[in-house]
């Protein structure tokens, strides 16, 4: 064992407990498929000198409600999990054509605070707790970014909007390595006025292709701005091969839901999630296992 | 029935949404509510009971109806004469209720609002009981609106169906007098016709015909009466003027023998003569007449006729020459007898040919008024029954009058039966209505009503969504799933104190309704 596997086991434990086959990096870094297996992408960042490691408060995250991973059992766990099937077959077994970037997804709302940030996080925890997969969480809302602090971590200075706007060029510089072994972080890096502009550049466009394609098993999720409160999502959504629209039940009104969905294009597979829902029907009938 | 539970609930989510908008409607509505119940004026009620003999009164007014109507309909037949708008009009002028009139428009709406309010009613087992109600803010007014309609009614019951007597009485009046005028020309009339054709009147009812049957016999009888006292005279003058009488003997030889001038002379040849005679039949029984014995009885007779003939020479001239002959006659009692007979048929058939001379006048009378007679009778028949006829209409008009004139005077002693007081209108000291504390109940609730109304419209306005169908109809997407709702503690407790808030808010309106009855309650004890 090198002594860099020896310094992966031990990043390991210090994770979640979940079990790291060791792949040399360079081989990840040229994108070589490797199918089904769990794959350390950690190698890939350790390459660099700059991988930033920040530890995620967990106990933050639940106190907000919000998905954890050390929750097994549970009504909001089993939500996601039925949330998560579709949108894991539609990136990694959907038979339909695709420009190759079925395994990004963004998530966004028609308006603000409908609770698309606690559902992406959920939605990363859920995916971090299959047994194929990896998630690479993106603060794509450069002007509110959240999901930082919603994690309290604090806000790094560099992130999406460095490299947009040139100031980094490495990728492993700026995403983020977290306490759960299968989910990193790529923050926003301080808000930024035209976002917009930054979105649409072709930065943008090359980062995300190179970000799909990188890793196989990996479920990039971009937290998007609303879509009635800024175009920046419309953007996004042409980079991404699956949106989740938030609706907040009961609560947002129908004609700017329809509308919202009208400025997405119509060749985009969108998924709606029903947030903050009373009183639906059961979705749980009891539980299973323990 | 899921779906519509379903659908239940997500309209009380909207309206919970929604909700602090009920109190912004309730409470302006309750308030203002409460104070306009609060301004209304005091209403006052004054009744009166009185006893209707609804026989009598709607009597007159179904008049030719047959079917008996029942009481519901009595009701109303009596509050529509009572309430007429002539009724209307006398209680408005009575009781100065037009005082702030100036239009005509303003009048109707006044008259209309009294028909409305002014109520009767009867009691539903007692259908002859009736309760005439009316509400004015005036105590005053109230009772006597109620005063002068009982009047009205009093007068209204005694006067129309006396009113209508009379005109009945009139009517009939006149109707008798027309008909005894034509009684009258009828019966004249008969008289004259009587009179004109007096000879021609039928006795004991007999037809023309009949009566010339009947004439005709008589006639026949008479002619036939005549002839026998005809034949009975002539009888007896021949037995009369030719013999003497002779006592016991028949005069058939004498009368047989000798001519009409020797009726009734007798010989004392005559018995000899006889005896020769028969002993001459009984001779020439059995020889003939050339028996000598035949012979000398006929030379006998000759002889003996021969003394015979002159003996009755004697006595013929004897009774031609002297009376003495004539008085021996006439003291024959037989004699006289016969005279006397003949006298009285002279006397008789004088009289008959009398009665036939007048029969036979009849008769041949009859039978040249062949025409007239029959044109006659039927006249007479004719004037016979117009007089019946008059006489019957007259009859009958006559005895309809005193049925009248009785129904009159019965209906009019019964007059206190018809309609009589039973409780006067008193002076209402304590208002009525309007039923305040009704009335603000209602206004609470239909505040709090019309809130959540609005707000389930404000819900409806702005429609959500909140399940997978409508995520399926109106999105037109997939669903991936439903995350619930999670709250935080400090959410929870937010949630919950925004709650208590909201009903102490409703709290808040309901004991302001329970000051607001109380306040109404008890204010005039406390100002009293």
């Amino acid at each position: 064992m090198s002594s860099i596997e020896k310094y992966i086991d031990k990043l390991g434990k210090e994770g979640n407990g979940q079990d790291d086959k060791e792949v040399p990096g360079e081989k990840f870094a040229n994108g070589q498929s490797r199918g089904g297996r769990i794959q350390e992408k950690k190698s890939y960042e350790n390459n660099s000198t700059n991988a930033g490691h920040v530890t995620i408060n967990l106990a933050k995250l639940q106190a907000s409600g919000i998905l954890t991973p050390d929750q097994t059992s549970g009504r909001l766990v089993d939500e996601f999990r039925a949330i998560k099937r579709p949108i894991l077959n539609q990136a990694f077994n959907s038979q339909l054509p695709s420009e190759g970037n079925n395994n990004l997804v963004m998530v966004t709302s028609s308006f603000p605070n409908e609770g698309k940030t606690f559902n992406s996080i959920s939605l990363a925890m859920s995916i971090v707790m299959e047994m194929d997969y990896t998630v690479l969480l993106v603060e794509a809302d450069l002007a509110k970014p959240s999901i930082l602090r919603y994690m309290g971590i604090d806000d790094p200075s560099k992130g999406l909007t460095s490299l947009l706007n040139g100031d980094e060029t490495n990728l492993s510089n700026v995403i983020l390595q977290t306490n759960i072994s299968k989910l990193n972080l790529l923050p926003a890096g301080g808000s930024h006025a035209n976002s917009y502009e930054l979105i649409a550049s072709s930065g943008m466009k090359n980062l995300v292709k190179e970000l799909s394609s990188r890793y196989d098993d990996r479920v990039i999720i971009f937290d998007s701005p609303p879509l009635l409160s800024c175009n920046d999502a419309v953007v996004l959504s042409n980079l991404v091969g699956q949106t989740i629209l938030i609706v907040e039940s009961g609560k947002t009104e129908r004609s700017a839901i329809i509308d919202a969905i009208g400025r997405l294009e119509s060749n985009q597979n969108i998924g709606v999630v029903l947030n903050k829902n009373i009183g639906g029907a059961k979705s749980t009938y009891g539980y299973y296992g323990s | 029935m899921n779906d519509s539970l379903h659908l239940i609930l997500s309209y009380l989510r909207g309206i919970w949404r929604y909700r602090w908008f009920i109190h912004l409607i309730a409470w302006p509505i309750c308030i203002g509510g409460w104070v306009f119940v609060y301004s209304l004026p005091d209403k006052y009620e004054s009744s009166a009971r009185v006893f209707v003999d609804t026989e009598s009164v709607l009597r007159p007014l179904l008049k030719g109806l047959t079917v008996r109507t029942d009481f519901a309909e009595d009701v109303r037949l009596v509050t529509n004469t009572l309430l007429s708008r002539p009724n209307i009009e006398k209680i408005v002028a009575m009781n100065d209720l037009d005082l702030n009139i100036e239009s005509p428009s303003q009048e109707e709406q006044l008259y209309k609002k009294l028909e409305k309010t002014i109520t009767v009613k009867n009691a539903r087992y007692k259908p002859n009981l009736y309760t005439i109600t009316y509400v004015n803010e005036n105590p005053v007014v109230a009772k006597n609106v109620v005063q002068s309609l009982l009047t009205l009614l009093m007068e209204s019951s005694l006067g129309d169906s006396r009113k209508d007597a009379d005109l009945a009485q009139k009517f009939l009046n006149k109707q008798i007098q027309i008909y005894e005028e034509k009684l009258r020309l009828a019966e004249d009339k008969l008289k004259e016709f009587k009179r004109k054709n007096i000879g021609l009147m039928p006795n004991d009812n007999k037809g023309y015909f009949e009566r010339l049957q009947v004439a005709t016999k008589d006639l026949e009888k008479a002619e036939l009466e005549l002839r026998e006292e005809k034949n009975r005279r002539d009888e007896l003058r021949r037995q009369q003027a030719g013999e003497e009488p002779s006592v016991g003997i028949t005069s058939f030889s004498v009368l047989n023998n000798s001519k009409d001038s020797d009726a009734g002379l007798t010989t004392s040849y005559d018995a000899r003569l006889k005896e020769l005679q028969n002993k001459l039949d009984d001779l020439l029984l059995t020889y003939t007449s050339r028996h000598p014995d035949a012979v000398n009885v006929k030379n006998l007779i000759v002889r003996v006729e021969q003394q015979r003939e002159k003996e009755l020479e004697k006595l013929r001239s004897a009774r031609a020459a002297s009376v003495v002959e004539e008085e021996d006659i006439n003291n024959n009692p037989v004699y006289q007898r016969v005279r006397i007979a003949l006298g009285e048929a002279d006397a008789n058939v004088a009289a008959l040919q009398v009665r036939v001379a007048a029969f036979k006048k009849r008769v041949s009378d009859f039978k040249e008024s062949v025409n007239t007679v029959p044109q006659v009778e039927a006249e007479l028949k004719r004037l016979n029954r117009d007089y019946e006829i008059h006489k019957q209409n007259y009859e009958s008009l006559v005895s309809r009058r005193e049925s009248a004139l009785i129904s009159e005077q019965a209906e009019r002693s019964g007059d206190n039966i018809k309609f009589r007081l039973i409780e006067p209108p008193i002076l209402p000291v304590d208002p009525v209505g309007p039923k305040r504390l009704l009335f603000s109940a209602a206004v609470l609730i239909g505040g709090i009503a019309a809130g959540v109304l609005f707000a389930l419209f404000l819900s409806q306005l702005k429609p959500t969504i909140d399940n997978r169908k409508d995520v399926r109809a109106f999105l037109e997407l997939p669903m991936l799933g439903a995350v619930s709702m999670v709250w935080s503690d400090r959410q929870i407790v937010k949630n919950r104190l925004e709650a208590i808030s909201f009903g102490l808010v409703l709290l808040v309106l309901i004991t302001a309704f329970g000051g607001y009855v109380a306040f109404y309650k008890y204010l005039p004890n406390i100002i009293s």
